[in-house]
């Protein structure tokens, strides 16, 4: 699951520096924002492609913080990276809060902070900031910042605690006890899905004749039965007789139960 | 040194593999929509926390309020409210309809279409699309709307007298492309925690290796390709499978309770959702898998060809 995060933060990265980088052009940020933008998101089109090379290389999680860091010290170098791409430092956070620890998630945001802090500190008397009055957006950044943090972990611990509590929430549906939806209760609960879920499908799939069964693995691999018929040369309706009658010896309530079953006897 | 860092557990993946195994589909579809109601609820507890954000800074930027910006607050926070209180009941009811799946983020869109240039009502709108993108069927109806909604932004900025852009300055465009990319986000994070709950994980097998009894590939580049790359799928013949695809949560879902012996209607009552709705989340399904009929779709599932890694070496997919 880790690894199918971070190619999603990769791809939301990649995203963010390109769409940064057409609007600093467009707002006439000039060639070396522009450049700053092309250069970010080359790196991230690449971490994507090579996701196995980018996953080795965070192995060790501290190395959030060091791309973190060095997103900071570029935007200290040139405030363009802090002021066109700030967005892209806040990917990383919220990188960083879903596959990472807590810890690693503040120093990837005291790192950003700093950074942002740094910059404005450095340059701030040449740079035009976004819209609204300075105090504003550097508070705004620094929420942004926080907010991406804390809305990855929030999620993250959400899933913790929904799993851990999620063993007593299936055993009451499966006993029978209050449910969400009463339909769905019902067709948890009901015994003739028990008492089938419960079955050997080995020993099910046996009781059925070698014509049943033939007709059955057709079904199975995407023959309608019209094509099943074609396929065994016999009349359609003996196709329908022989898929009754497996149904009837398996229990199963519906064609596509009875393909189930097929297919979990195949592979085990 | 002393390592400071330590790493996150792999747990909540592999907690729910264990989770899951050897349940039915129906007990893990009434699990993931308790997953569901849960996210729900933390966006409408989301959404009252944006409806003081868009008063707050609407008035830092403009003064005071406006009239439209507390109108559309204050309704966005009534609905926040009752949604926290009956957030199961709110699932039900937006999950029920098309439309209704939609409604949030058509109200965010009218809500910074009318709400003037640079409009406070962004900060209710995220949280909306947020709404939308648990309750949506589809990945392209959540990240649709919420373009939708980005342009309406733009509109209402432009409709307002103010310019998209200023000078070195992107303006209001990382606003607005924000609200799509936040929703993004949101739909495959969700997607994700979902199909985690569902067992998406579990549902592969190893591929059987050619050398392993009378079997027929399939794949047969992947079978006479050196193991140093993933194999490539060839294109699926009538009777071939794809290689193996990812379903998504929802579509996982109803193929699952087709797997549990559920008719579509009985899917479409136990969902809270139309026929219509599950038909398409099958045919989707289907489409993705590269199933000829669902009889098909249901033995992958059951087969364990519906696994979404890539084949490290030998088989895409085999059939006997």
């Amino acid at each position: 699951m880790a690894e199918a995060v971070l190619r999603v933060g990769l791809v939301v990265i990649t995203v963010v520096a390109a769409t940064d980088c057409v609007f600093a052009l467009v707002a006439g940020a000039g060639l070396l924002a522009a450049g700053e933008g092309v250069v970010l998101t080359c790196l991230g089109l690449a971490a994507v492609v090579r996701i196995d090379v980018t996953a080795r290389v965070l192995r060790p999680k501290g190395r959030v913080v060091l791309i973190a860091s060095l997103f900071a010290a570029g935007g200290v170098l040139d405030v363009g990276v802090q002021v066109h791409f700030a967005e892209v430092g806040a990917a990383i956070v919220l990188i960083a809060a879903l596959i990472c620890s807590a810890r690693v998630v503040a120093l990837c945001f005291a790192v950003s902070a700093a950074g942002f802090l740094a910059a404005l500190a450095v340059h701030g008397n040449s740079v035009q900031w976004m819209v609204g009055d300075g105090r504003y957006t550097v508070a705004g950044q620094l929420v942004n910042l926080a907010a991406n943090g804390a809305a990855g972990l929030l999620m993250i611990a959400l899933l913790r605690a929904f799993l851990a509590s999620a063993p007593e929430k299936l055993d009451a549906v499966s006993s029978g006890g209050a449910s969400l939806t009463p339909q769905l209760a019902l067709a948890a609960s009901g015994g003739h899905m028990r008492l089938l879920a419960a079955a050997d499908p080995q020993t099910l799939i046996a009781t059925l004749t070698d014509a049943e069964r033939a007709v059955v693995r057709l079904l199975a691999d995407g023959r309608v039965p019209k094509q099943a018929a074609g396929d065994l040369s016999i009349a359609l309706p003996t196709v329908r007789s022989r898929i009754a009658a497996a149904k009837r010896k398996t229990g199963a309530r519906t064609l596509e139960q009875l393909v189930a079953m097929y297919a979990k006897a195949e592979v085990a | 040194m002393p390592d400071l860092i330590r790493t996150r557990s792999p747990a909540p993946a592999e907690q729910a593999l264990t989770l899951t195994r050897d349940r039915t589909g129906a007990e893990l579809v009434h699990l993931a929509e308790a997953l569901w109601v849960r996210i729900i609820r933390v966006g409408f507890a989301i959404l009252i926390v944006g409806c003081a954000l868009a008063l707050v800074l609407g008035t830092l930027a403009r003064g005071s309020p406006s009239v439209a910006t507390s109108l559309f607050v204050g309704v966005a926070a009534v609905f926040g409210f009752a949604g926290l209180m009956r957030s199961h009941s709110a699932y039900l009811r937006l999950r029920s309809r098309c439309a209704l799946q939609i409604a949030p983020a058509a109200f965010a869109a009218l809500a910074v279409l009318l709400d003037g240039p640079d409009s406070p009502c962004w900060w209710i709108a995220l949280p909306l699309l947020w709404i939308g993108a648990a309750v949506c069927s589809t990945m392209s109806l959540a990240i649709g709307s919420a373009a939708v909604t980005g342009v309406a932004f733009l509109a209402g900025t432009l409709l307002g007298g103010e310019a998209l852009i200023g000078r070195q300055d992107a303006g209001v465009l990382p606003a607005a492309v924000g609200l799509t990319v936040y929703t993004l986000l949101a739909c495959v994070l969700i997607d994700g925690f979902a199909g985690l709950v569902l067992g998406r994980r579990g549902r592969g097998r190893p591929a059987r290796q050619p050398t392993q009894g009378p079997v027929r590939l399939t794949n047969l580049a992947a079978r006479m390709a050196p193991a140093t790359k993933p194999a490539r799928a060839q294109p699926a013949t009538q009777r071939d499978l794809r290689s193996p695809s990812r379903l998504t949560a929802r579509q996982l879902e109803v193929t699952l309770l087709l797997h549990d012996g559920l008719q579509q209607n009985e899917i479409a009552a136990s969902l809270g959702i139309s026929l219509r709705q599950v038909e398409r989340l099958v045919a989707a399904a289907r489409e993705r898998c590269g199933a000829a009929t669902t009889s098909h779709l249901v033995a992958m599932l059951a087969g364990g060809a519906l696994e979404g890694e890539r084949p490290s070496s030998g088989c895409a997919a085999i059939t006997r």
